[in-house]
């Protein structure tokens, strides 16, 4: 992993995610830039308006953009600036994005006018998740390829993997990988539907957790394999050490009791990695806040790590859920730890009702060597990445 | 090369509640469900009992490919349902149903297949299309055999279901399938 960048409530950049990290300082507020009658719900939005965000890239007012593709295209050009990608260079890389809600955004804008009016409204050519990744692609130039996955919230964790399996197989030498997603009503009304969305902050692993807080941003991450990043010169942050997916296969939208796919996921990433589970220095969980999640993901983590399960945390109470951005935007987050050498606090957690129990405090001088990542989706569709940082030879 | 199918329409015979009760009856899941997914779900039971393949560990072997053209409507249309007045709150347990391929999910987990689950909404049963999309997903070499055809349920009392067992014998024969899935479609009801 050679450069990325990094999108969320807590800042636009590296730079502003580390310090509010540090800080404890939460993105979640007051429904401020999405339109809707449900503000009784705190979300985790970036603070910028789509006109903020296209003066920050150069693009017109009246270019017809999605808010998923502008938030995907301030996490690439970081990410892109981070590894000293430019111009023709793209053309060597695949690009890979997770998305599920796409351009959503701008359907429900523009809905009652797409019925009307419906060769007239570029905000059509928008909206499907295709369309997003293609428009973050072309701001920036012609890559080799351009996918787009979606696997509900779990689609920028299995974006890296697919990503990590172009260059193992040789179809890529370099690849940018992650997802992109914006807050919309479809989604925001959906999960209300699920009853899982909580009126306060949300507090993951806590006793007291009644539901998800959600969030949007991006990220972006650039794997190469190793003799190609040394013929760039570039220095890798860490090594994409090994990864699992497993589903659960047990509810459209819940996760087992058990946390068989989470279980699974964990258990394959960690194998691919050549450890043991003892050597794991830190999760960052997915830890949405939800009571299903919670204790499904602390019974899978029992299951891999026994009675010593390492530090623990979800970083949902600053971010909110990012949903299909997540999982990168939380593997950006690990690797800002182990280059900083700080554990990320869990916010709002208060006590136990049989979950793991969370780092609540910023704990700084910490070496880790090995951390896993999980994001899991709808349908069990769970995703676990295992990230080795380079830095530390020996341990 | 269809050597197992099962076909149950609206109109003939007994309802898919009755079918249930009648030829399985022990899967209190059936009652969550939505109509199409009680449709597919009794569809594949049938199929399943007719091919005598309860004993086997498909695995990665079978996957489960299903097409129509009404979607989820029936289920969509209910869900509806529960949002309007002031007071509604939107059903949770029919919301989950609000995809058509949920149904599909119902019976790979059902039958522990764990191959490929997908599912077409098409603009009608059209048995060449339909040959295509299953002769196409013969592509994944892992595949051997497949759980497919045509579930439509537009709501409990407009409904079709044509399901079949496809295997690696269609590879190639595309035409040949579509002949057989046609004239399927114009035999008798049978389950």
């Amino acid at each position: 992993m050679t450069g990325y960048g990094v999108v969320s409530a807590i800042g636009v950049g590296k730079d502003e995610t580390l310090g509010a990290l540090k800080q404890k300082r939460s993105g979640l507020g007051k429904i401020a830039y999405l339109k809707t009658a449900h503000d009784e719900f705190p979300v985790g939005e970036v603070k910028l308006s789509n006109d903020e965000m296209k003066a920050m890239l150069g693009i017109r007012g009246d270019v017809p953009t999605t808010r998923t593709s502008l938030l995907g295209m301030l996490a690439l050009r970081e990410a892109l600036e981070d590894s000293r990608l430019v111009g023709d260079d793209l053309r060597q890389v695949a690009f890979v994005s997770g998305t599920t809600v796409g351009g959503m955004d701008k359907s429900e804008q523009y809905y009652l006018d797409f019925l009307e009016n419906d060769d007239r409204n570029a905000y059509i050519a928008t909206h499907d998740c295709g369309a997003c990744t293609e428009m973050i692609a072309d701001h920036f130039g012609r890559f080799a390829s351009v996918t787009t996955l979606s696997t509900a919230c779990s689609s920028a964790a299995n974006a890296i993997i697919y990503g990590a399996r172009l260059i193992k197989s040789g179809e890529a030498d370099i690849v940018v990988v992650g997802g992109s997603e914006c807050i919309t009503k479809f989604h925001l009304n959906g999960f209300n539907s699920l009853m899982i969305l909580d009126r306060d902050f949300c507090r993951p692993f806590d006793a007291g957790r009644a539901g998800i807080n959600l969030g949007e941003g991006a990220a972006f991450l650039v794997l190469e394999n190793a003799d190609h990043a040394r013929g760039r010169g570039v220095k890798p942050y860490a090594q994409l050490a090994g990864y699992g997916n497993a589903c659960d296969a047990y509810h459209q939208t819940a996760s087992s009791p058990d946390g068989d796919g989470a279980f699974l996921a964990m258990q394959k990433a960690i194998a691919m990695g050549g450890i043991g589970a003892g050597q794991v220095d830190y999760v960052n969980a997915h830890g949405t806040g939800t009571r299903d999640n919670d204790s499904s993901e602390s019974a899978a983590m029992r299951r891999v790590f026994g009675d010593a399960v390492p530090p623990v945390s979800s970083t949902k109470a600053f971010t909110g859920h990012t949903t299909s951005a997540s999982g990168s935007i939380e593997c950006a987050i690990c690797l800002l730890a182990m280059q900083h050498r700080f554990l990320p606090a869990n916010l709002n957690y208060k006590g136990s009702d049989g979950c793991v129990v969370p780092v609540t405090e910023t704990k700084e001088n910490v070496d880790l060597r090995y951390v896993l990542c999980n994001s899991f989706g709808f349908g069990g569709n769970d995703t676990s990445l295992l990230l080795k940082n380079n830095d530390i030879a020996n341990y | 090369m269809i050597n197992n199918w099962v076909r149950i329409k609206s109109g003939y015979g007994p309802s898919v509640e009755e079918i249930y009760k009648d030829r399985i009856g022990s899967y209190a899941k059936f009652y969550k469900m939505d109509p199409l997914s009680r449709l597919g779900f009794v569809a594949s039971e049938l199929l399943l009992d007719a091919e005598g393949s309860r004993d086997r560990e498909w695995g990665e072997t079978r996957g489960v490919v299903l097409m129509n053209a009404t979607s989820s409507l029936a289920d969509d249309r209910n869900y509806q349902r529960t949002i309007v007045g002031d007071d509604a709150f939107p059903s949770p347990s029919l919301f989950v149903y609000t995809l058509p391929n949920v149904v599909t999910g119902e019976i790979a987990i059902r039958n522990r297949y764990y191959g490929e689950t997908n599912f077409f909404v098409l603009p009608g049963a059209d048995p060449e299309q339909m040959s295509k999309v299953i002769e196409m997903s013969f592509c994944d070499d892992k595949l051997q055999s497949l759980l497919t055809g045509w579930i439509d349920c537009e709501d409990e009392e407009h409904y079709d279901a044509l399901m079949f067992i496809a295997n690696r014998t269609v590879c190639g024969r595309r035409a040949e399938l579509a002949e057989e899935i046609a004239a399927l479609f114009e035999k008798e009801i049978k389950y």
